[in-house]
């Protein structure tokens, strides 16, 4: 519900902030297609994402995919917790391509 | 946790996402737009729909899917939230109430006509594209399975785990599940060895529905597990997937059977085994070979491995418990609902009965051991009542609930009687916090009921005339609760007109109620209105004035040990106070003796205790009432008052007790301390007893009978005033200053 996605042009960082799921898809798709279609998105910040379900899911592959289409660099920083567990759970992260930097505390993310 | 238990968790939170649905859809008609609210009522039809697909209530699912498609468009803002469309939402949850609490078979012919019509009616507000693929059709998968050919030979792969490869059709997620949470059950049930997400399907940027499910997996699992428990994980969803299991060690063939049947490309499949561990590359190749081969030649007709199904309706419980808790889950993040037991009232009511006696047997043990002398054993027992004490509070305030969900109720009662009378009325709660016992609660209802009811038709003017006496035309009722000495008092008040004096007398003359000519203060007058069969309404209504209920809810007011009194002003409204013991089992007592004879006053109740000095008994000889600091106290002789007989003993004691803002005084002998009271109620035959409310067993087992202060406070200020009457002439200097009325 606190769901927000705060997209700085000047910097072309989106910061998506509380839970990306569902019940935030389709508000979320919309500001997503925007800052794309601007054409200056860069980085999506996903430090305060505290849940991601499959919809959420499907909306990060769709951004990296639609900017590798259009041949530009996109990459999800700042993984947060919750986003690393779905990452490493359905082995995308590697899909994704982009470096995890997992934190000191849990080596082992996937429990 | 078995299947009815889960089916009984998914009734009750069904019903309470009814009430919430409710409750938003009244406060939408305020705040038409505001969007997390409408969020909030997309969610709570989307769980019911969800939950009540888990098990199989296809006459719920089928009616709450177009509701939620209307939902969802207004949340979508395609659609405006017009009061029409809200009255209509309201009986669509009316409806679903129904729906939800009857099984398929019970769906008769005029349950499927409310729902018919209720579906026509909703058509105009669905989206155009939805009328035809309905619920069944959209849901499911085309049907699967086209017969394959069987390899002959083709060796075993080299595999030691289970492959599972899943498709989830579109809808899943609008059908509240969430694929992720079935592969995380995966792995209580064995080690994820790999997880691959196929996301081909995923459509361009611009046709990509958020909502809808566009992923696939192929997984890895190393597992004990039998291949029904694995296809059980997958159980709520097995409409909603294509799935397929192939077991360790399964048939070379059978994983190019697999291949072959996926939507996305043999080759990339491949690889994706490959990687996974599933396959080794020579095993594809090997397989891929046959394939070409097997191709040229037809053979018989072989089922899937993966097609073997077990039997419906096999549902694994600890699935039902794990699906219901992601549903749980999800509306947590909505609401932060606090934590709760649900517990059944019959068990609370049969420890709160022992902690009663274990309060009367815990006063036996302090008084044998301070007769015994023994310290030790005194202050065991003194430690032990503490306990108790602590215990007995503790139990009482497990039954303590908010009145509020009783409040919220009536925004509905209000917003229908306001539309029948065509008047504009608002609801005003506060002190929706205040506690008061479960029972109290669900009796105080219908009382409650009838005085907002009364309040709407008879106390708040037609809008004209509201406006004619210079108020705003929207009357409102005001629900309001608070704690005051012991007591909870609730407060049913309009801002109409007030009531009508001259005119109740005028009907109570009429009836012959009261002679002509008696002289009644106003709140006499207003009580009138109890009285059985009493209707000053011009006109009867199909809502009240029919001059049944007063009585009966004044009636079941008093047989909860409450009372109530009218408050009116004219053109400023009238207010109905309610006052209710806080609980109904165990009271704290004070004892006071007279003579031999124990009695218990409720200890909330009690001011300050006195002594009645010889001065006192002097000057109060032939009146009853003391000057207490200046103030005027009337006093009532319990001696006298219960005829008991015995000398009377040297010092006498006032206790000092208010209610409802009396105070008035007791006089008593002795006065024998603070007590826990459990309250035995008096047999039918006592039920005449002016100013007992029960008894109660003392520790030493004698019985006390516990005074009824409202009515002896009551008594006090009558005899108080008729006295003051005869006495007027007759009282010389250094009177009191005047006595209040009995009533404001």
């Amino acid at each position: 519900m606190s769901n927000a996605l705060r997209f700085d042009a000047k910097t072309g960082r989106l910061r998506i902030t509380g839970e990306l799921t569902i019940y935030q898809a389709a508000a979320a798709k919309a500001e997503l297609l925007k800052a794309l279609d601007s054409g200056r998105l860069r980085e999506i910040d996903l430090g305060a994402v505290t849940e991601l379900d499959t919809a959420g899911l499907q909306l990060l592959l769709l951004a990296k995919r639609t900017a590798a289409e259009r041949g530009e660099a996109l990459q999800l920083v700042n993984h947060s917790e919750p986003v690393l567990d779905v990452l490493t759970l359905l082995n995308v992260d590697a899909a994704l391509g982009d470096p995890v930097l997992i934190p000191a505390a849990s080596q082992e993310p996937a429990r | 946790m078995n299947l009815d238990q889960a089916f009984n968790t998914f009734l009750e939170e069904s019903r309470e996402m009814l009430a919430d649905m409710e409750r938003i859809l009244l406060e939408l008609e305020a705040t038409p737009d505001e969007s997390e609210l409408l969020n909030a009522l997309f969610r709570c039809v989307h769980t019911i729909k969800g939950s009540a697909g888990i098990f199989g209530l296809e006459h719920v699912v089928g009616f709450t899917h177009v509701v939620e498609n209307v939902l969802d468009r207004l949340r979508a803002q395609q659609l405006q939230l017009s009061p029409k469309l809200a009255e209509l939402l309201l009986r669509c949850r009316d409806h679903i109430a129904v729906l939800v609490e009857c099984s398929a078979e019970d769906v008769d012919a005029d349950l499927q006509a409310v729902s018919a019509a209720l579906l026509a009616a909703l058509k105009p507000f669905q989206a155009e594209a939805a009328a035809d693929s309905e619920p069944a059709a959209e849901g499911q998968l085309p049907a699967k399975a086209p017969a394959r050919v069987e390899a002959t030979g083709g060796g075993r792969v080299s595999g030691d785990t289970w492959h599972i490869s899943v498709r989830f059709s579109p809808d899943v997620l609008r059908h509240g599940m969430d694929p992720i949470g079935f592969i995380r059950y995966l792995r209580t049930l064995g080690e994820l060895t790999h997880v691959a997400t196929i996301s081909d399907a995923l459509p361009a940027a611009a046709d990509m529905d958020p909502e809808s499910c566009y992923l696939g997996f192929e997984i890895d699992l190393r597992s004990d597990a039998d291949k029904a428990a694995i296809e059980d994980a997958f159980e709520f969803v097995r409409e909603l997937c294509q799935l397929r299991i192939l077991p360790p060690r399964s048939r070379l063939q059978e994983y190019m059977q697999l291949i072959e049947e996926l939507p996305e490309d043999p080759g990339r499949l491949g690889e994706i085994l490959v990687a996974s561990g599933a396959l080794t590359r020579a095993e594809l190749e090997e397989g891929l070979r046959l394939q070409r081969e097997h191709d040229l030649q037809s053979e018989q007709p072989h089922k899937p491995i993966g097609e073997v199904l077990v039997e419906e309706g096999m549902v694994a419980p600890e699935l039902v418990s794990a699906a219901l808790k992601s549903q749980a889950k999800a509306r947590e993040s909505k609401a932060q609902a606090s934590q709760y037991i649900r517990v059944q009232a019959d068990k609370l009511d049969a420890l709160i009965n022992l902690v009663g006696e274990l309060v009367i047997a815990s006063a036996g043990v302090a008084l044998n051991a301070e007769k015994s002398g023994d310290t030790a054993t005194r202050e065991a027992a003194a430690a032990m009542s503490m306990l108790v004490e602590e215990i007995r509070d503790s139990s009482l305030q497990l039954r303590m609930v908010p009145i509020g969900e009783t409040f919220q109720r009536f925004q509905r009662v209000v917003r229908d009687v306001a539309a029948e009378l065509g008047k504009d009325i608002a609801l005003a709660i506060s002190g929706a916090d205040t506690e008061l016992d479960k029972t109290v609660v669900e009796k105080i209802a219908d009382p409650l009921t009838h005085l907002v009811r009364n309040a709407c038709d008879h106390g708040i003017e037609p809008a004209a005339v509201r406006e004619a006496a210079g108020k705003s035309p929207q009357g409102t009722v005001r629900l309001h609760a608070y704690h005051e000495s012991g007591t909870i008092v609730i407060e049913v008040a309009d801002d109409g007109g007030g009531l009508n004096r001259e005119r109740i007398l005028a009907k109570a003359i009429e009836r012959k109620l009261v002679a002509p000519g008696t002289p009644l203060s106003d709140s006499e007058v207003f009580n009138l209105i109890f009285e059985p069969g009493f209707s000053t309404a011009d006109q009867v209504t199909n809502l009240s004035g029919r001059g049944v209920g007063m009585d009966v809810v004044k009636r079941s007011i008093e047989a909860l040990r409450g009372s109530v009194e009218v408050l009116s002003a004219p053109q400023q409204g009238t207010t109905f106070r309610i006052r209710l013991p806080l609980t109904l089992a165990i009271i704290d007592g004070f004892l006071a003796g007279i003579g031999d004879s124990t009695f218990v006053v409720p200890l909330e109740m009690v001011v300050e205790c006195i002594e009645f000095t010889p001065a006192q008994q002097q000057e109060a000889a032939d009146r009853d009432f003391i000057n207490l600091r200046g103030e005027v106290l009337p006093f009532i002789r319990l001696r006298e008052r219960f005829h008991i007989e015995g000398p009377r003993s040297r010092r006498q004691n006032v206790i000092v007790v208010n209610y409802a803002g009396q105070k008035a005084g007791l006089v008593v002998d002795a006065l024998l301390g603070e007590h826990q009271t459990v309250i035995k109620p008096l047999g039918g035959v006592f039920a005449h007893l002016q100013g007992i409310s029960g008894s109660t067993i003392l520790g030493n087992g004698s019985v006390a009978l516990i005074l009824d202060v409202p009515a002896l406070v009551q008594q006090a200020m009558a005899s108080e005033a008729t006295g003051f009457v005869n006495r007027i002439g007759s009282i010389g200097k250094g009177a009191p200053s005047l006595p209040a009325p009995a009533a404001s």
